[in-house]
């Protein structure tokens, strides 16, 4: 479903990653674990086609066609989502007109009729259930004065109803209590599917108690140097990221 | 040196005007002072500290002329101007003059009266004579003389003692001609008894093509306990010119809530000044312009604070795109008597394009000195971080930019009460966007 082959990317003039590849098959997720600086959330916005990142070399193939030559809407639209690391506050933007909006904009690239305002709240009232959310955050301004744990919430309610086909997870878990991490990952599980697949950016362990992948992968200096299975997570619990330095890149 | 104003045409105008209207003899006398002083002083050029940032040399230069009632269009024509949006009684004038077709004050409540001023004038000028006058009492203003000499119509809205009006009242003025160079100036007179409720809604419209000029003004008289919501929307389109002048004067425990909405002209220029000049007044001072190509939109707010323990609170917010210019000047006098008083006034800017221009001039003056006073004034672009994550949920980037666009307009418009006229401020909003504000 996704493949990311050789990619290097740099912010400004910045190199960051350099020749990153990772295959994801359909349905499987995908652990991306690092030291801070290795690259993770670059490798984040590359997917989500972020501005303030340049990819010099590689491809990123999503369903075989190359998406960084997609706009990030385009790419949204195309069943891609990003929950963000920091979820940015729009003051005078309600959560229920973006959300409408989104998932319209998505349904209509499906070629789906939009959503009647009784079915759309319909959704909007389940999906709120599940993540334990008051209905009044609805009226609320998307983000604005959220706590932490609301705000990732809210990221995960976001990808909940616009039912991505490839969820981009960027640090989900920074700043979130054990309980909120139970819901946030609840909210996840709920959408694996064996043709939905996600790429879960994380720099502890504990989540992935929560999301268990099928794979990790440790990212160092802007490459994967070393993959493996859930396993491979627990080991990095006990050792950290100390080793890496011991040996070189790609080992 | 004042720029001077093609006086033969307006002289030769006043002349048939006066041939045809059967004034009483104070209104003549009257109308005949404002046009000596309009045509002695002319209009003030851009070194007038008031007029700073409006040049007036292009509406100077036209030859306008009397606009003149149109046989009225069908029932309907006059769509896109949403006219039904609101379900309350409404009173619409085409260039200047009463609309029977149009008008519908079947809603009307009881208690609630509503009239042209011209009807009011020949049937009970005496009762009206101070409400006229009261324009030119307040000083030697070009527009307000203009407007004093040759308003021929407009509307008086009375809302009785503790009457509360349901549904809000709609005052509608289109232009509609087929030629260019057509003026009108409405007069508007409205009274908000003492403990009464309304909401009004003041809109200038126009149809079809040519460039028009409306120059309005409204006199606005909030009595004891009243609390009276006022909105005004100007949106003639871009060729056109506006000039509106709005006075109030608020007694005690008073409430007024206004927004005034410009939706763009080549030269457009309201006037707002109030008076709080009995205890417990306060006032919500609400604007909200949006421009693009070469619009240029010009807010002067006056807010005197008379006496002791009122308030005021004051948002502006322009959007502004293309080459087009927005300003604001705000003024907050707190005289020395006025104790206890406690203002705020904010205005905010959003540039979209390079070539777009705010200016922004808070003034406060305070001469008494127990009071609570703030002010702040912003310039900025659209957020690329919030254009992104929004497009990152998939939404286009001109529906990324509506929506950021409309979120910063909320603010103002949220302040608006009635359900009904907010919907309509919120469409009219969404199809200016969908035009050319770029």
């Amino acid at each position: 479903m996704l493949e990311i082959q050789n990619v290097h990317a740099q912010a400004g003039d910045t190199p960051i990653l350099k020749g990153l590849s990772l295959s994801v098959g359909a349905g499987e997720v995908h652990a991306i674990m690092g030291p801070n600086g290795s690259g993770k959330s670059t490798l984040a916005k590359v997917l989500a086609g972020h501005p303030d990142v340049e990819v010099t070399e590689g491809e990123v193939l999503y369903d075989g066609k190359n998406i960084l030559e997609l706009e990030p809407d385009e790419r949204a639209r195309e069943g891609l989502f990003l929950a963000f690391q920091y979820p940015v506050e729009i003051p005078g933007v309600s959560n229920s007109t973006l959300l409408r909006e989104a998932l319209n904009a998505v349904r209509a690239h499906r070629g789906d009729p939009e959503l009647d305002a009784i079915d759309f709240l319909g959704l909007v009232k389940e999906k709120t259930a599940l993540l334990d959310m008051d209905q009044s955050f609805l009226s609320r301004a998307v983000n604005e004065g959220f706590s932490g744990g609301e705000k990732k919430r809210n990221e995960v309610l976001q990808m909940q109803i616009l039912e991505p086909r490839l969820g981009v997870l960027d640090e989900t878990d920074s700043g979130l209590d054990i309980d909120a991490l139970k819901v946030v990952a609840k909210g996840v599980n709920a959408l694996r599917s064996p043709d939905r697949s996600f790429v879960v950016i994380t720099h502890y362990q504990r989540l992935l108690d929560h999301i268990v992948p099928d794979f990790v992968h440790v990212l160092n200096e802007g490459r994967i140097v070393r993959s493996g299975g859930k396993e491979l997570a627990h080991e990095l619990e006990e050792k950290g990221y100390a080793w890496l330095e011991e040996q070189p890149a790609g080992a | 040196m004042p720029i001077a104003t093609a006086p033969d045409t307006w002289l030769q105008s006043f002349g048939r005007l006066s041939e045809e209207r059967t004034d009483p003899a104070w209104l003549s006398e009257l109308r005949q002072q404002a046009m000596h002083s309009f045509i002695t002083h002319g209009l003030p050029t851009t070194r007038h500290e008031d007029w700073m940032y409006t040049n007036l040399q292009p509406l100077a230069a036209r030859n306008f002329q009397r606009a003149r009632a149109v046989t009225t269009p069908a029932p309907g024509t006059l769509e896109g101007h949403h006219l039904d949006a609101l379900s309350g009684p409404r009173i619409v004038f085409v260039n200047g003059h009463f609309d029977a077709q149009l008008t519908d004050l079947e809603a009307l409540p009881e208690g609630v009266a509503v009239a042209p001023l011209e009807q009011m004038l020949r049937e009970t000028p005496e009762r009206m004579r101070s409400h006229i006058e009261r324009l030119v009492e307040a000083g030697d203003h070009p527009f307000a003389n203009l407007n004093t000499a040759f308003f021929e119509d407009g509307v008086v809205i009375r809302i009785g003692e503790g009457i509360e009006a349901p549904q809000p009242i709609q005052v509608v003025f289109v232009m509609k001609s087929w030629q260019n160079d057509v003026v009108e100036h409405p007069r508007l007179i409205l009274l908000a008894e003492p403990n009464s409720r309304a909401t009004v809604v003041e809109r200038y419209e126009a149809q079809g093509p040519g460039d028009r000029f409306t120059n309005a003004a409204t006199r606005v008289d909030v009595r004891a306990g009243a609390r009276l919501e006022h909105i005004r929307l100007q949106r003639e389109g871009s060729s056109s010119f506006h000039v509106g002048m709005t006075h109030v004067r608020q007694a005690r425990d008073s409430s007024y809530e206004n927004v005034v909405v410009s939706l763009g002209g080549s030269v457009s220029r309201h006037e707002l000044e109030l008076d709080l000049v009995e205890p417990g007044a306060s006032c919500s001072l609400g604007g909200l312009y949006v421009l693009g190509g070469k619009e240029h939109v010009d807010n002067h707010t006056v807010v005197h604070h008379r006496v002791p323990h009122c308030t005021s609170e004051e948002l502006y917010k322009g959007i502004l795109g293309g080459r087009s210019r927005g300003a604001f000047t705000g003024r907050m006098v707190v005289h020395k008597d006025a104790q206890h008083t406690s203002s705020s006034q904010a205005n905010h800017n959003l540039l979209l394009s390079d070539d777009a221009v705010a200016d922004t001039r808070p003034q406060l003056e305070i001469y008494a000195d127990d009071v609570q006073c703030a002010h702040g004034a912003t310039i900025g672009q659209l957020d690329e971080e919030q254009a992104f994550y929004l497009r990152s949920r998939g939404l286009t980037p001109m529906a990324a930019r509506n929506l950021l666009i409309h979120g910063f307009a909320s603010e103002v418009l949220e302040t608006v009460r009635d359900d009904e006229v907010r919907t309509l401020l919120e469409r009219v909003l969404e199809s200016r966007l969908n035009v050319d504000v770029t």
